[in-house]
């Protein structure tokens, strides 16, 4: 298998792109975000199995995998969080220094597997603020090569500090 | 192989096995690499010193890393047992922090007969950290097929 290629405006330092991160208030419900396909590869389910801690033998093992309900291999089903990294651009509101995991629903379709191109449409649907914190809430839905679907997810971040006055000097 | 999970085995209020994991910078770091998160709020000691982020000073783990292992415990008992992930849906009410042990449970709550291959369980999770601090809860569903 070909070994991986992240896009070629994948940055690994966020603070890199932190200027030109819109604040909270600028965004607009609605607005959709620029992606790119992501190609997954065995390394990568490797790495993701291994930083996750979550060595299924269905991810790695063939011929387990071959003789289970999926019949092949499979990536864990959270390996969409190195797919939407990768395939956002660098100054996305998900890549903002200090923004904080509120929490995420995945609905899962067929599995990703390795080889799979995974193409993610993402949409801000709603932003809230609550308890005096803002929230971003978006809708990403995940295919593959095959048009299947592959996940509805739903979830967003606080924004802490980019344009929050009253958050600065907490 | 595991025995084939059976939808009409499976009682209301099973609990599926926990796992725990002890948490370090380097397992946050080495997670920053697997999901290609590099939030400075995970990998970034100095950094979360000086905004002292959420008051404690220190970097956060990743929410996602508490919720992969909330939804392995799910994986480990559904999969060997011929079912699918259906749902996965996690909220972080609580920070995870180098040095934290964090340890993950399951409960099945509600079953859903379906025609078909379609019937599914439910299970609540809740992850919790050494001091029985709650860092994590939400729920899961299990696609169980005939």
């Amino acid at each position: 298998m070909t070994p991986e290629t992240l896009p070629e405006r994948f940055e690994k330092d966020f603070f890199k792109h932190e200027k030109q991160q819109r604040s909270w208030e600028d965004l607009e419900v609605g607005e959709v975000y620029d992606t790119e396909p992501f190609e997954v590869t065995a390394e990568r389910i490797r790495l993701y199995a291994e930083g996750t801690d979550d060595l299924n033998p269905l991810y790695f093992d063939e011929e387990a995998a071959k003789n289970s309900q999926f019949g092949g291999l499979i990536a864990p089903p959270t390996i969409l969080t190195p797919i939407v990294f990768a395939s956002v651009p660098p100054d996305n509101w998900i890549k903002m220094p200090g923004a904080i995991n509120p929490g995420q629903k995945w609905e899962f379709g067929v599995p990703v597997r390795p080889g799979d191109t995974i193409v993610c449409s993402a949409t801000l649907v709603d932003k809230i603020l609550k308890r005096g914190k803002k929230y971003t809430l978006a809708e990403m839905i995940f295919t593959n090569q095959k048009k299947e679907l592959v996940c509805k997810w739903t979830g967003g971040l606080v924004l802490q500090f980019q344009g929050n006055k009253e958050m600065k000097n907490k | 192989m595991a025995d084939k999970l059976e939808f009409d085995k499976i009682e209301l209020g099973y609990e599926i096995p926990h796992q725990s994991k002890h948490i370090t910078q380097e397992k946050i770091n080495r997670n920053a690499e697997a999901s290609l998160d590099f939030n400075p709020i995970h990998i970034d000691p100095a950094w979360a010193k000086k905004v002292n982020l959420l008051g404690k000073g220190t970097t956060i783990a990743h929410g996602i890393m508490t919720g992969a292992f909330m939804g392995k415990i799910v994986t480990d008992w559904a999969y060997p047992g011929g079912a699918f992930l259906k749902m996965l849906d996690v909220k972080f009410i609580h920070s995870v922090r180098p040095g934290d042990d964090i340890t993950s449970h399951g409960r099945v709550i509600e079953k859903h007969p379906r025609p078909g291959n379609d019937s599914f369980v439910v299970l609540e999770l809740w992850c919790e950290n050494q001091d029985g601090v709650k860092v994590g809860v939400g729920q899961s569903a299990v696609t169980i097929p005939i």
